[in-house]
């Protein structure tokens, strides 16, 4: 949970990738998303993945994205790459490190699996770029005013996921309170098997979700007493977000590595499969 | 008192949370004997809880070592200690899970694998000192802040701890249901339990603790009787406490006595009373 937080908390710094509008990161995000379902040309993902890597250092988010990368890239890949060659086609013609009846592992299933291993590891690095870099609050002010000026929706939606975010230090200290007053009470949450420990959590889901219902209804009363309409469509903001050529130029980079990846495709090396 | 009668000391006790660069507690040296009634006062941010978080393991100190009941908390888990300490959270809510005010009562006892007889003995005594008898089968979220506060207090004491640590016990409590809950301390602090409060009431601690420390900037400030400790008004004042107004107009009108006894406003009557008849004669 500290984690998490602490990874929100690097959105917040300066950086001409911090500067720039939460929208166009988000935009940027989705088109780095989609060059992963498009491509599966292991060179080619790790080329992108190269790219984003060297803008980390320009948000100046360098040490701390790279260490949790090389944190997670085994957690997420690792399981992938280690079981996909099992699952994949068995044909006379690949080179086999061994084959026993249906279990298999060759060549060529490694090499597919390291592809699709590639494929997370981009969206992965994306997704870390993309949280490291954006103050999540401003993306749902920005994306809340987009929606009641433009889409006519009401704010109470992307204000649902700003207080989510907001309280979600209160909800982790309630929760290490809730369990720390079980824990004086004999009952350890951590110990015994895993049935135990679930059967441990239902009594500390009471109080939390106590404690949940009644920090909403404080919240939602504070929130009335602020004037604070649901269905008002013309509220204020009280930073406005303007898309200035900056933020068209780092969209235009998502969208060039989409262009890029259907060039691939036209090429014919977008796909694995020319190296197997 | 003897060095056996130490039920919790703690040596050279310095703590640092994981995501914070300074110590939360510096160099805390102290012995807590049997049967006595201890107060830590200080201004928010100042180490009472994280101190008092040692005191049954849920916090292990960085540098130096906590022993409770002649057991280092180093080596034992929070559940364990749970024999020895009982620890009352700040927040009653924070604990009440069970469907019956009974069911909350025997829950650590349960845990602590305690026979059916002493768990419905416990219960019968706890129920009966809390004042929350004819109220076992009530549903827990049911019943006034006032009667949760004595039921978490309760659902502790059934375990049977040598110590007890009450946390902010009077947070979000009216004057009359604060006075009956320390009162109720008080009593448990008479039939031989151990008892360490924190609080930010200063008329409270005056009334009932017997001894105070006073925590300041991470570090034990002052350590002493109550009448002591709030008899050095500056010293208290720079801790960012106000120390009860009975203290202030005893120091300003009798600067020469010495206090032998924490004093209310019907002592401080007295004890004027006492000087005018000095001076008539």
């Amino acid at each position: 949970m500290a984690f998490v937080l602490q990874m929100l908390e690097l959105g917040k710094l300066r950086s001409p990738i911090h500067s720039l509008d939460p929208r166009a990161k988000l935009l940027w995000w989705i088109c780095l998303i989609i060059v992963p379902i498009l491509v599966t040309n292991p060179f080619i993902l790790l080329a992108f993945t190269i790219w984003i890597w060297i803008m980390a250092v320009l948000a100046k988010i360098s040490y701390k994205m790279y260490r949790f990368l090389i944190i997670t890239y085994p957690v997420m890949v690792g399981f992938i790459v280690l079981t996909w060659p099992f699952f994949y086609p068995a044909t006379e013609d690949q080179f086999y490190f061994f084959r026993f009846g249906i279990l298999h592992w060759s060549l060529e299933g490694t090499i597919y699996a390291l592809a699709m291993g590639m494929r997370i590891v981009l969206a992965l690095t994306a997704c870390t770029f993309f949280v490291m870099t954006t103050d999540l609050m401003g993306l749902a002010s920005a994306v809340g005013e987009f929606m009641q000026n433009k889409l006519r929706i009401s704010y109470m939606y992307p204000l649902m996921v700003i207080s989510s975010f907001k309280f979600l230090p209160e909800l982790s200290g309630d929760y290490i309170t809730i369990t720390d007053s079980f824990r004086s009470r004999a009952c350890d949450i951590d110990a015994g098997s895993i049935v135990q420990r679930f059967r441990k959590t239902i009594p500390v889901a009471i109080p939390l979700i106590d404690s949940m219902l009644r920090r909403a209804m404080r919240i939602s009363i504070a929130l009335e007493l602020k004037a604070f309409d649901v269905d008002i469509k013309d509220r204020t903001f009280y930073e406005k977000y303007v898309f200035t050529w900056k933020d068209v130029l780092f969209v235009l980079t998502g969208v060039l590595a989409i262009l890029f990846s259907i060039l691939a495709i036209v090429l014919g090396i977008a796909k694995v499969e020319m190296y197997l | 008192m003897s060095v056996d009668d130490i039920v919790l000391k703690t040596e050279e006790l310095y703590y640092r949370y994981p995501t914070r660069s300074d110590y939360a507690l510096i160099n805390v040296n102290l012995d807590i004997r049997k049967g006595e009634f201890v107060a830590i006062i200080g201004q928010n941010g100042s180490g009472k809880t994280t101190l008092i978080k040692h005191f049954n393991g849920l916090l292990k100190p960085t540098r130096g070592r906590v022993i409770v009941d002649g057991k280092d908390t180093r080596g034992l888990p929070t559940s364990e200690l749970a024999r020895s300490v009982g620890y009352v959270f700040q927040n009653p809510d924070h604990q009440i899970f069970a469907e019956t005010v009974k069911d909350e009562i025997d829950f650590g006892p349960k845990n602590l694998g305690f026979p059916p007889e002493r768990i419905e003995q416990a219960r019968q005594r706890v129920l009966a000192e809390m004042g929350l008898q004819g109220l076992e089968e009530e549903m827990p979220f049911q019943l006034s802040r006032g009667q949760r506060q004595r039921l978490a207090v309760a659902s502790v004491l059934a375990m049977e701890p040598v110590i007890l640590i009450v946390d902010e016990p009077t947070t979000g409590q009216d004057w009359r249901e604060s006075i009956s809950l320390m009162e109720l301390i008080y009593q448990l602090n008479k039939k031989g339990h151990t008892c360490v409060v924190t609080t930010h009431n200063m008329n409270l601690v005056s009334l009932f603790a017997r001894r105070v420390i006073v925590m300041w900037r991470s570090e034990v400030y002052l350590d002493g009787t109550t009448q002591e400790v709030f008899a050095q008004v500056d010293q208290i004042l720079r801790a960012g406490i106000k120390p009860p107004e009975v203290y202030e107009l005893a120091r300003r009108l009798l600067p020469d006595v010495r206090l032998d006894r924490p004093i209310i406003p019907e002592d401080l009557a007295e004890l004027l009373v006492k000087e005018r008849e000095k001076i008539h004669r």
